[in-house]
C-alpha cells in the first residue's frame, strides 16, 4: 500500500518525481524488517528525501484500493503456489514455530490472506503503529558526507512524530521435536528435503551466529566435501546447501536438498545426518577455518563496489542491532572463532529435540 | 585490502564454431576451461582457490564469442589468472 500515494503526492506526482530523477525503486519484506530502496544521482537527493518521507509518514488509501491490493496479494499467493519451494517453506515454518510469527511466511497464511480484504482498519492501524521514526533507520550510501546526510534528513524528516509503544513479540516456546512434515505435491516433481534445527537468535557478543555461519561454508556449501559427494561425484542432488539466516529471535539452521531419485531420499538424509554427527564430534582443521574466513572477508568487500550494494548490505545488519558497527562486531567474532567454538555451538544446536524435517514429494 | 579488478578475456569462437555432429562443443569447452582440473591443479584445489578469493568468475558462450569474466580483489588478481591458465603451452591437443 506504500505506493498508493498521499494527499500531497498522489501516485501520479510521486511517479513523475521518480521518473524525472531516473530513479529505480523497489521494496521487500523479510521476517524482521521491511526495506524501501531507491537509487538515483546526487542532485536528486532532496526531492527523493521529501517524497519518501511524505509517503512513509502519510500514505493514504481508500478501502476500495485496499480491497484491490488484497486481491492482488491473493493472486500472487496462488501464482507462487505453483513453486514447490514456497509450499515447503510455508509448511516447515508452521511446524517449527507453532506459537511465533516466524511460523508464517512474509505473505502470511492462506486463510488470513483470504480474509485480508475485510481488514482495512487494521491495515491503517498497522501503519500507524510500525511506521514511526523510532522504528526506522535511514541509510544513505554514495556521494554524501555524514554531516550533510544528518542535516538533510533532519530538514525533511524531523516533523515525523513518535508513535505508541510497539508491542514485543512473545518469545517462542522451546522446540519439542523431532517433528516431521510430509507434503504431497499433486504433480511430478523432484523430492525436496529440509532438515531444520531451532537455532539461537542473532548475536555478535557470543560466538553462536558466527559459528553457525562458518558451519554453512565448511560443511554444506559448494566448497564442502558433502556437496562434492552429493552433487558432483554421486549426483544424488541437483540443489544442496545449508544456511543460518540472522534473525532477531531464535530461528532455524536449515539444510536443503533437492534429490534426483525418490529412492535415494533415505540415503541423502543419512549422509546429511552423518555429517552433522561428524562436525559435532570432531573439530575442524584450522586451515579450513582460515579458508572460510578469507572467503567471508573478500566476498563482503566484493559486494560493496557500488552505492546500492553498500546500502543493501548495511540494511541487513542495521536491522539487527540498529548500527553499522554490527558488521565489525560480527567480523570480530569470525576472527576469534576456534575449532572448539564451532564444535561447541554445533553440539548445542544440532540436537534431536531442535529438529524439524520437511519432505515434499510428487506422486510415485 | 585493495581495490577490485575486473577482467574480460574474449575468445573468437562460439556455437557457430561447433563442428557438424558435435553441436554444443563450444559450451562444454567453456565449462571445462572454467571448472575443469588442469595438469597443475586438481578440481578440488581450483575450487578452494576460487573460494578463498571469493572470486566472481563466469564464462558466456555466444554464437561467435566466448567471454571469460573475472572480478576479484587486487590481492588475488595474479593468482586467479594463473589458476585459470588452461594447461601448459606445450600440452598435446586432443583429436576432435
Amino acid at each position: 500500500m506504500m505506493f498508493k500515494g498521499t494527499p500531497t503526492y498522489p501516485p501520479e506526482r510521486y511517479e513523475a518525481t521518480l521518473r524525472s530523477a531516473g530513479a529505480s525503486q523497489n521494496a521487500y519484506t523479510d521476517d524482521d524488517l521491511t526495506a524501501y530502496h531507491t537509487t538515483f544521482t546526487r542532485e536528486d537527493l532532496e526531492p527523493i528525501l521529501a517524497i519518501d518521507y511524505d509517503r512513509l509518514a502519510y500514505v493514504d488509501y481508500t478501502e476500495d484500493a485496499f480491497r484491490t491490493e488484497a486481491s492482488a496479494v491473493l493472486a500472487e499467493y496462488n501464482k507462487d503456489s505453483a513453486e514447490p519451494f514456497r509450499l515447503l517453506d510455508e509448511k516447515l515454518r508452521a511446524a517449527a514455530f507453532p506459537a511465533h510469527p516466524y511460523g508464517h511466511t512474509t505473505m502470511g497464511f492462506l486463510s488470513d490472506i483470504e480474509q485480508m480484504s475485510g481488514r482495512y482498519d487494521y491495515s491503517r492501524h498497522f501503519h500507524h503503529l510500525y511506521y514511526r521514526p523510532g522504528n526506522t533507520t535511514i541509510i544513505l550510501a554514495g556521494d554524501i558526507t555524514p554531516a550533510d546526510a544528518r542535516r538533510l534528513v533532519g530538514q525533511y524528516w524531523s516533523s515525523w512524530q513518535p508513535g505508541p509503544p510497539i508491542p514485543a513479540v512473545p518469545p517462542s516456546p522451546d522446540a519439542t521435536g523431532p517433528n516431521e512434515v510430509h507434503i504431497a505435491w499433486p504433480a511430478p516433481t523432484l523430492p525436496l528435503l529440509q532438515l531444520a534445527w531451532r537455532a539461537p537468535a542473532y548475536s555478535d557478543n557470543t560466538p553462536d551466529s558466527a559459528a553457525l555461519d562458518l558451519i554453512s561454508y565448511l560443511y554444506f556449501s559448494s566448497a564442502s566435501s558433502l556437496y562434492a559427494g552429493l552433487v558432483l561425484e554421486d549426483q544424488l542432488c541437483d540443489i544442496f546447501g545449508g544456511m543460518y539466516a540472522d534473525h532477531i529471535d531464535p530461528f532455524l539452521y536449515t539444510i536443503t536438498a533437492r534429490i534426483k531419485d525418490p529412492q535415494r531420499i533415505p540415503q541423502v538424509r543419512d549422509r546429511i545426518l552423518t555429517t552433522v554427527q561428524h562436525l559435532c564430534a570432531h573439530p575442524i582443521a584450522p586451515a579450513r577455518l582460515d579458508l572460510v574466513r578469507s572467503h567471508l572477508r573478500y566476498s563482503f568487500t566484493m559486494r560493496m563496489d557500488h552505492a546500492e550494494g553498500v546500502a543493501s548490505l548495511l540494511a541487513r545488519y542495521v536491522a539487527l542491532r540498529r548500527t553499522p558497527s554490527t558488521i565489525e562486531r560480527l567480523y570480530e567474532q569470525y576472527a576469534m572463532l576456534t575449532p572448539d567454538h564451532i564444535q561447541s555451538v554445533a553440539r548445542s544446536v544440532f540436537r534431536e529435540h531442535n529438529l524439524t524435517t520437511a519432505l515434499l514429494e510428487g506422486p510415485r | 585490502m585493495k581495490s577490485l579488478r575486473s577482467h574480460r578475456q574474449v575468445f573468437y569462437c562460439g556455437s557457430a564454431s561447433d563442428p557438424a555432429g558435435k553441436e554444443g562443443l563450444a559450451a562444454v569447452t567453456a565449462q571445462l576451461v572454467l571448472h575443469g582440473a588442469t595438469l597443475q591443479r586438481s578440481y578440488r584445489e581450483k575450487l578452494d582457490d576460487f573460494f578463498r578469493m571469493a572470486a566472481h568468475v563466469e564464462i558466456q558462450v555466444d554464437q561467435e564469442l566466448t567471454v571469460l569474466t573475472r572480478l576479484v580483489n587486487e590481492d588475488h588478481a595474479a593468482s586467479l589468472a594463473a589458476n585459470l591458465r588452461y594447461g601448459p603451452p606445450d600440452a598435446p591437443l586432443a583429436q576432435v
